[in-house]
């Protein structure tokens, strides 16, 4: 025992930073090496904030930073923010630079900037087996030695190079930090040269060499000034730097430090590959042209999207409500067993009519929201969502959206709270509130539940997959309208430009879609076990109490004195709706009834929604509960969906359905957008905006319903 | 400003030379970062729906998503361009370097013996319908928009 406690406690810690462009697979990377589950998906700004993953090899400890990937160490977007800060400020021992072996020459932009700030670095060059495959072949010994750091192959799909790319992390780590290779073009290095003399010549001590302080100080660095800015020997110093200044705008053509910086970068670059890399044939896009011909279609493009999403929603209602069935069955016959195996007692009413009613009301909708999940994972990892963008921008832009709005859009229709983190990649804060105000209007999985519900309820089976379609093209069509006004009244402005990558296509492998949806069915379970077991619990006893003994006296007498069992059976059924009417939740509900009348919804929609704000699956479980608890004497026990049916008539719960698209997203999800918006005032925003228009459009189709029908 | 692009809707298949990257600095940096630098040619790939926003594929193959304003943004040289917008170049000799799809243009062209490599001159570039001269055989044709637009051709001396 002694033994291992000494081992542990000298493992050497290594802290890495996971740096490259969007992309290139390092999320990947890591899931292979380290076993762990970041998100993978095949489109641009899929990780967009940090996260640490840890493991243990041999003697060491590995604590890698996975950070959102960037072009290059600009800071426009938040995740760019997030990777330059993190470089900048944080505590690392080494950079582990991911590469697109595909693209190499882009990818090595960054690799010199990289290489710049004169750190350990090892260089992952991945997805050997596409590079392979399309006849790119990289020395890598040589690219080694021309970088001046270890390069290294792997691939994170075939789990390739690992052991390899650990190794020479390892090794990095313990060896000295090797001198700054980077040779720029003749003018800008004599620049740097003269500044190295002069800090040299004045024995100016700091942490990074005086080589990458002088590179930083040629590229106009912020925080190199700011640093300098307090030193005494800054007055001595720049007038050495304006010269070089000078003498770079003159021999450069221009005044932009960027630009400057771009070409040497470039330079850099193409040098490296030209002397590593033998592109071999020419057929590497062919398969994704054949492909983009139809889904990128001028023409059929969006209606083949379209095909697909509404196959999707039919195979949500049809494949889905198979087993639901079969849960639904189960439940009822819990809540029974448990009554019986109780008897009628205060215990076996907050288990079965609370917890067990709610619970599975929200179980009730596992498969749909399965296949929903599914469906989105493979519009993720396919590289058909950068595609429908595409597709989408003319019209986006017409609405004042950004093309890459569809990214968070579609996030959107799984859950609105990495949604609202998606949309950190659009650059400007604009289009970045716009999309954050209009997420919400793309119906996340959690209310799904409701929808299925009532559509089962209120239509034939053969048309439920196309309501459900028109409710979620419905409430996305609502969101642009909105977008348009927003557009046109409070977020004014300038379009953003729009350059978006399109990545080749990729087969997804079992294991990730795998993952992927497993992880997300056994979140939506464990928050059924939990919080909505809670919630339901809650809203038993907020239903039961305060207890009413006179009332219940006096119906226990006039039920003994009843002519016939039909007239017994109706008075106890009086009794338990006058108690529920009266309890804390029967108040509440009739509080708000007035503000609710006008949409058609009786006290117990009215509540349902209410707790709907803490969590969506709560509306179904309030549901379950509520109507659960209605006809609680009766002798036959119904589903979920029969006693909908029953209670609420079809313009009540079209306005219901209306009312669930649009109004305020869940509690966890509002704290989100909170956060990503920057204050409680967009909160109060968000919740007036979505209740007015709920209330307004639920009260439009309440009133044409009833006339229709 | 009268060179830019302003005017013609950008065809798939034309190909471009950058030359600069524009005054915008925001676009410029943007493409810069996405290896689209002065020196770099683009191949516009197709259109999206509404024709605003365009597929275009650099040099080494990668695709990226830009719309319009962005191309239009750029100061581009084209070197390819459909035999409908050459007046771009002004009259002069045309190369042929391929011919797009479709039975009754294929027959069409077949016909007069358009093919990849074949020299074309356009007698009154802008003026529609557009009349061809063939240099081989001095051979003139009447070709409209349409079909113009799915003949890629080069400038001959060039
Ligand atoms: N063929 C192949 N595909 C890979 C490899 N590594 C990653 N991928 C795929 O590339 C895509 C991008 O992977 P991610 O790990 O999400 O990329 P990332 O660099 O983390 O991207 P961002 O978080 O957006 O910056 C996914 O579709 C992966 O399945 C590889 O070595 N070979
Ligand atoms: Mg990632």
């Amino acid at each position: 025992m002694n033994d291992v406690a000494k081992h542990q406690s000298g493992r050497k810690i290594i802290k890495v930073a996971l740096v490259g462009q969007p992309n290139v697979g390092k999320s990947a990377l890591i899931n292979s090496i380290g076993n762990a589950r970041l998100k993978v998906g095949n489109f641009s700004g899929v990780t967009v904030k940090k996260e640490v993953v840890r493991f243990v090899r041999g003697d060491y400890e590995f604590k890698i930073t996975d950070l959102p990937g960037s072009y290059s160490l600009t800071d426009y977007t938040i995740e760019e923010r997030v990777t330059k800060k993190y470089l900048d400020e944080d505590e690392y021992d080494l950079i582990l630079n991911v590469v697109d072996s595909t693209n190499i020459e882009r990818n090595l932009y960054l690799t010199t900037e990289l290489l710049a700030l004169n750190k350990k670095i090892v260089i992952a060059l991945n997805m050997t087996d596409e590079a392979v495959n399309e006849g790119v072949h990289i020395n890598e010994q040589q690219l080694s030695k021309i970088l001046g750091a270890r390069c290294v192959k792997t691939s994170a799909l075939k789990k390739t190079g690992i052991d390899e790319l650990i190794d020479a992390i390892i090794e990095t780590y313990n060896s000295k930090l090797p001198d700054l290779h980077l040779q720029f073009s003749e003018p800008f290095e004599e620049e740097i040269a003269n500044i190295v003399d002069f800090l040299q010549a004045k024995k100016f001590q700091c942490k990074i060499s005086l080589k990458a302080l002088a590179i930083k100080l040629l590229r106009e660095d912020r925080q190199a000034y700011q640093r300098f800015h307090e030193e005494p020997i800054w007055i001595e110093l720049l007038p050495i730097i304006n010269k070089a200044y000078q003498h770079l705008y003159l021999h450069y053509g221009t005044k932009d430090l960027e630009d400057i910086f771009n070409d040497e970068k470039n330079a850099v670059a193409k040098g490296a590959v030209a002397e590593t890399v033998v592109f071999e044939k020419d057929n590497r896009l062919s398969l994704t042209d054949k492909i983009d011909a139809l889904l990128m279609h001028q023409v059929v493009g969006l209606p083949i999207f379209l095909f697909m999403m509404w196959g999707l929603f039919q195979l949500t209602f049809d494949i889905g409500s198979i087993p639901m069935d079969w849960i639904d069955a189960f439940f009822v016959a819990l809540i029974d067993g448990t009554k019986n195996f109780l008897g009628h007692t205060e215990l076996a009413s907050v288990i079965a009519d609370g917890a067990i009613a709610g619970v599975g009301a929200v179980v009730l909708f596992l498969p749909n929201i399965i296949i929903l999940f599914f469906g989105i994972a493979l519009l993720e990892t396919t590289g058909y969502m950068s595609r429908v963008a595409f597709l989408l921008d003319g019209f986006f832009h017409k609405f004042g959206l950004h093309g890459k709005s569809f990214i968070p859009l579609v996030t959107g229709f799984g859950c609105s709270v990495p949604a609202y983190m998606a949309s950190r990649t659009l650059k400007n804060d604009r289009d970045r509130l716009l999309t954050l105000f209009i997420i919400g209007f793309m119906s996340c999985g959690a209310r799904l539940p409701i929808y299925v519900l009532f559509v089962g309820a209120f239509f034939a089976e053969h048309h439920a997959g196309n309501i459900l379609f028109l409710i979620y093209i419905s409430g996305a069509l609502l969101g642009i309208l909105a977008a348009k006004i927003l557009k046109m009244t409070v977020f004014k402005g300038k379009d953003e430009p729009f350059v978006m990558e399109m990545p080749k296509y990729r087969l997804p492998s079992f294991k990730l879609i795998w993952h992927t949806v497993s992880g997300q069915a056994l979140m939506y379970l464990k928050k059924a076990g939990t919080f909505i077991l809670m919630a339901s619990v809650l809203v038993w006893f907020a239903s039961n109490y305060p207890k009413q003994p006179e009332l219940e006296q006096a119906y226990q007498i006039k039920i003994e004195q009843a002519a016939d069992d039909a007239q017994a059976k109706a008075l106890s059924n009086e009794l338990a709706l006058s108690k529920l009417e009266n309890s804390y939740l029967g108040m509440i509900g009739h509080a708000s009834e007035p503000f609710f009348a006008p949409l058609g919804y009786d006290w117990r929609m009215a509540v349902a929604l209410e707790t709907g704000l803490a969590a969506k699956e709560v509306v179904v479980a309030t549901l379950g509960v509520l109507y659960g608890l209605g006809d609680d004497i009766t002798e036959q026990h119904t589903g979920l969906i029969e006693k909908i049916r029953e209670n609420i008539s079809l313009p009540a719960g079209i306005s219901f359905i209306v009312f669930v698209m649009i109004y305020l997203p869940c509690l966890a999800a509002s704290m989100v957008f909170m956060r990503e918006a920057g204050g409680w005032k967009y909160l109060g925003y968000l919740f007036i905006f979505t209740t007015v228009t709920a209330w307004l459009l639920s009260f439009a189709a309440f009133h044409i319903t009833r006339m229709l029908v | 400003m009268l060179n830019r692009s302003h005017d013609y809707q950008p065809m798939p298949g034309s190909e471009c030379l950058i030359t600069d990257l524009g005054n915008d600095p925001q676009v410029a940096q943007h493409l810069a970062q996405m290896g689209v630098l002065p020196g770099t040619r683009l191949r516009i790939v197709r259109l999206a729906p509404l024709g605003d926003t365009l597929e275009v594929a650099v040099e080494q193959g990668e695709l990226l998503a830009l719309r319009r304003d962005e191309l239009d943004a750029l100061a581009c040289q084209y070197q390819v361009l459909p035999l409908s917008q050459v007046e771009r170049w002004g009259p002069e000799l045309y190369r042929v370097l391929s011919l797009a799809k479709g039975h009754t243009f294929r027959d069409r062209v077949d016909r007069h013996g358009i093919e990849p490599g074949s020299i074309l001159q356009v007698l009154h570039p802008g003026q529609w319908p557009l009349r061809v001269e063939m240099e081989k055989n001095g051979e003139s044709l009447i070709l409209g928009h349409g079909e113009a637009v799915k003949i890629l051709v080069e400038r001959a001396d060039g």
